[in-house]
């Protein structure tokens, strides 16, 4: 592994930047180097507009030169997965195609990047229209031969090695938190209705959230800020965040229960299990949960996304199938004809679930749920079967799609040389207490400082 | 077990179009569907009150 030089987060650019000591043009410039170098091995990026993204980084100069300050995003280059509509960038959305699906103007939140003064970089790689059913053209930054996570798949590899300091994409099942730990990167999920969905190419209407892929805990917050809505959300601001012993000092954490044992694979769950030892060092308090409906949830999950997925694009599938690849198609028109008697005891089920997280959350007074993120680190594209694996992926991001919490996942080590993420799971708006306890935890590592080889070697050495 | 001759039924009342060459796989995915969903509807139709679809805290 290598070491990495800095600056290379949001939070120590925008100082940089702010001290006249770094511009945001250079800043772009050596983004842009850096997605030329990786791109062939990564291919993370669907689109990339260098032009549109160097008149940007432009403009973000002559802003600040003249006093303009839009906040830590200003001039910051970040990328955008690719179902987002971009009023100056095509959106297919991964179709295999090539078809562009039909955007009115920006999404909202790239319009609340844009006024946050980020540059947008690209699109991010995508699986096709987000539904996972096929394989991504996108690759793991650690190890080119294997899975990036998905659907947000190009965020991942693209952060992990600097070709963008911070993506956003959509999360229905753990499409932000499994390319982020299979990366070895920092990946928020917030609570449903946070961060506004308009202007989405949608997979599920009730599932669906958008989240943030960053490399550090402060730089989510910072990005949590700019994105989030004003109503009713208590501030997540990255100060927030420095007093690491209030975080930790008599936090209630709960463990999941029954459900590890046929979820992760051992070495996961050792790596696991030496970041807890670390929290529980740090004057946490561990308590056992188990919540038997949490067998339900992986398959309730998955009915609903794709009943609902189905649903959002009924029209367009019966006017146009043409436009989809052969598995996406086949998996909408059977989201089409779930009997609805199934799609109830889903929903159902999700309540149950919801019902039983509350409970334990109140009585043992807990402060969050900690748990791997995926039960397996990345594996080779070769070995994979989409329709037998990508399921296990998400055993344990799934529960706060089903109950809308907020979830984080941080690096917490390495399972046979591909990295783990430690999944973070709190109640509805606290995404400060979670960022703080993520912060604290990061603090007490230096995960969030080891680099895939690919990212400091650069592309010519790994031939 | 869902037959294919239901499935186009189904799909006919309900206005979906299906190609003809995805009828089988179409068909395998919601019988697979419907084994992994058949312990979900029997923990739901086993309570006594089925809980509230949503909540506050959902929303």
């Amino acid at each position: 592994v290598t070491r990495a030089p800095a600056p290379e987060t949001i939070l120590a650019c925008a100082e940089q930047i702010r001290a006249g000591e770094l511009t945001s043009s250079a800043l772009t410039e050596s983004v842009l180097t850096r997605a030329a170098e990786t791109e062939p091995y990564i291919r993370a990026f669907a689109y990339i507009d260098e032009d549109a993204a160097l008149k940007a980084a432009q403009r973000a100069d002559e802003e600040i030169r003249h006093g303009i300050d839009r906040g830590p995003l200003h001039g910051i280059p970040v990328g955008v997965k690719d179902v987002f509509c971009t009023a100056q960038m095509p959106t297919r959305a991964g179709s295999m195609t090539m078809g562009t699906w039909p955007c009115h103007g920006d999404s909202a939140a790239v319009a609340r990047l844009a006024d946050s003064g980020a540059i947008i970089v690209g699109k991010h790689v995508t699986h096709e229209f987000a539904c996972g059913q096929n394989v991504p053209p996108a690759r793991n930054a650690w190890d080119q031969r294997c899975y990036p996570g998905g659907s947000t798949a190009g965020g991942g590899p693209s952060v992990a090695v600097g070709s963008s300091l911070a993506a956003i994409g959509t999360d229905a099942g753990g499409s932000v938190r499994k390319p982020a730990a299979l990366n070895g990167v920092v990946g928020l999920k917030p609570t449903l209705g946070m961060i506004s969905r308009q202007g989405i190419v949608p997979p599920s209407g009730s599932m669906d959230h958008v989240g943030m892929i960053t490399r550090t805990v402060e730089d989510a917050a910072a990005l949590l800020e700019a994105l989030r809505g004003r109503e009713g959300s208590p501030s997540a601001a990255p100060g927030s965040l420095a007093d690491a012993d209030a975080h930790l000092k008599g936090a209630r954490l709960g463990i999941w229960q029954g459900l590890a044992d046929d979820g992760a694979d051992e070495a996961v769950a050792e790596t696991v299990a030496t970041a807890l030892e670390a929290f529980q060092a740090a004057g946490a308090v561990l308590c056992p949960v188990h919540i038997p409906e949490l067998s339900m949830a992986v398959t309730a999950g998955s009915v609903i996304i794709q009943a609902e997925a189905g649903i959002s694009h009924g029209k367009l599938l019966a006017s146009s199938p043409g436009f989809y690849g052969e598995e996406t198609r086949r998996y909408l028109e059977a989201g089409l004809l779930i009997p609805a008697a199934y799609l109830r005891a889903a929903y159902l089920a999700r309540a149950e679930i919801a019902a039983a997280v509350r409970k334990a959350f109140t009585d043992l007074e807990l402060d969050a749920i900690v748990s791997p993120t995926t039960p397996m680190t990345a594996m080779t594209v070769e070995q994979m079967n989409v329709s037998r694996d990508l399921p296990r992926y998400i055993h344990f991001t799934v529960i706060a799609n089903l109950t809308g919490w907020p979830a984080i996942t941080i690096p917490c080590g390495f399972a046979d040389g591909m990295p783990v993420g430690l999944q973070i799971m709190g109640p509805p708006y606290a995404e400060s207490r979670l960022l703080g306890l993520a912060h604290a935890y990061e603090k007490m590592t230096s995960w969030a400082t080891i680099r895939p080889p690919l990212c400091a070697a650069g592309a010519a050495s790994e031939d | 077990v869902l037959t294919e001759a239901y499935v186009i039924d189904l799909a006919k009342t309900l206005g979906v179009v299906i190609p003809a060459e995805d009828m089988e796989s179409i068909c395998s995915m919601l019988n697979d569907l419907s084994e992994k969903m058949a312990p979900v509807v029997a923990f739901i139709d086993e309570r006594d009150a089925p809980p509230e679809l949503f909540t506050a805290t959902q929303l």
